[in-house]
């Protein structure tokens, strides 16, 4: 239930604090979005497995969803643009197979009860 | 299965993923807007204003040139030798188009098609910049001495030219229905038009087929207003003979 609090508090603060980003920008924040819902959904799951680690989570949140943007950039700058879909196949696979995780989880402890 | 025990750094990166989301989300309904509608709306906004200023500038004008006239009259009052340049001048303002005028003519009213099928050109059922052109030629060209467009004097600087949906005369916006009035001999202007092809094609084939709405009608007594925009040449000198 914490982690939806905080989801729904982001979600307020950035409606609050209203930036714009430029379109030219959206590119990178679609690809470290995608990469923050990767490392949340990461997160459940090893919640649910019992092997989260706080200090793996938080390094694993922030680098991954800055070095995403930053991969795709450094992909537009070098010209190399199928950087962009490695960097949104890599973590859509990876959310799904999290997603999946978490969904086998709650069926097999639903069984266990 | 125990979900209590959450950890702070997950909250914590939630928290960063909705930030995230409702920035992003937030940033596409600001650019959408400002690229297309607001864009629109301040160009409205600037149109409105400049309309304003300009009517405030006819209404300076008109002031200064009552005054001029007041100046002009007391002229011919105290001095007989500038009576006739007063008189001349009176006789040349009324040929240029800035006084109030009243005499017989016609009065032709051209008015968009109450219809609006959305499957069919809509350019069919309104009435142009080149159908008001085409009765104001055929009227001068039967002698007519003056002619307005809903209130706006032609004069040798006017233009009739198209503006979106509405039609631009003396710089001044103007939409349907359009009234031309124009004052001469009314039965030779009357015959000019129903003669004109161009008017004709108007009056029985589109009006009919579209549903325009033409009048053409002869009136023994019409009011004209005066020219009230800026008369001023710039480029033009006067040739010594």
């Amino acid at each position: 239930m914490l982690p939806l609090i905080g989801l729904l508090m982001g979600i307020a603060l950035g409606l609050i604090l209203k930036i714009p980003i430029p379109p030219s920008y959206a590119k990178y924040m679609g690809v470290a979005i995608l990469a923050a819902l990767d490392s949340a959904f990461g997160g459940i799951r090893a919640t649910m497995e019992k092997k989260f680690d706080d200090k793996l989570f938080i390094t694993g949140f922030f680098s991954n969803t800055i070095l995403a943007a930053l991969i795709v950039y450094l992909g537009d700058r070098l010209g190399v643009e199928p950087l962009y879909y490695a960097a949104i196949v890599a973590f859509g696979v990876r959310l799904f197979q999290n997603i999946a995780a978490i969904r086998r989880h709650i069926f097999k402890s639903r069984h266990w009860e | 299965m125990k979900f209590a025990k959450w950890n702070i750094s997950l909250v914590i990166g939630f928290m960063v993923l909705g930030l995230l989301l409702s920035t992003s989300f937030y940033s596409k309904q600001y650019f959408e807007e400002t690229s297309s509608e607001s864009r629109k709306r301040d160009l409205m906004i600037s149109v409105k204003e400049l309309e304003k200023e300009r009517e405030r500038l006819k209404n300076g004008l008109i002031e200064l040139r009552s005054s001029a006239e007041n100046y002009e009259r007391r002229a011919a009052a105290n001095e007989g030798m500038f009576s006739s340049f007063v008189k001349e001048n009176e006789e040349l303002k009324k040929a240029v188009g800035l006084t109030s005028l009243d005499g017989p003519g016609v009065e032709v009213i051209l008015a968009d098609s109450a219809q609006f099928p959305e499957t069919e050109n809509p350019n069919n059922y309104i009435i142009h910049d080149y159908d008001l052109r085409m009765v104001v030629n055929a009227l001068v060209n039967g002698g007519s001495e003056a002619i307005c467009i809903n209130g706006q004097r032609l004069v040798s600087t006017s233009a009739i030219r198209c503006a979106g949906n509405t039609v631009m005369v003396n710089s001044t916006r103007l939409s349907s229905p359009y009234k031309i009035q124009a004052i001469g001999n009314p039965d030779r202007l009357l015959e000019i038009l129903q003669e004109d092809e161009g008017f004709t094609q108007l009056s029985q084939g589109y009006a009919k087929a579209f549903g325009l709405v033409v009048t053409l009608d002869k009136l023994s007594e019409l009011k004209l207003l005066p020219y009230e925009g800026s008369l001023r040449l710039e480029y033009v000198k006067a040739m010594e003979d």
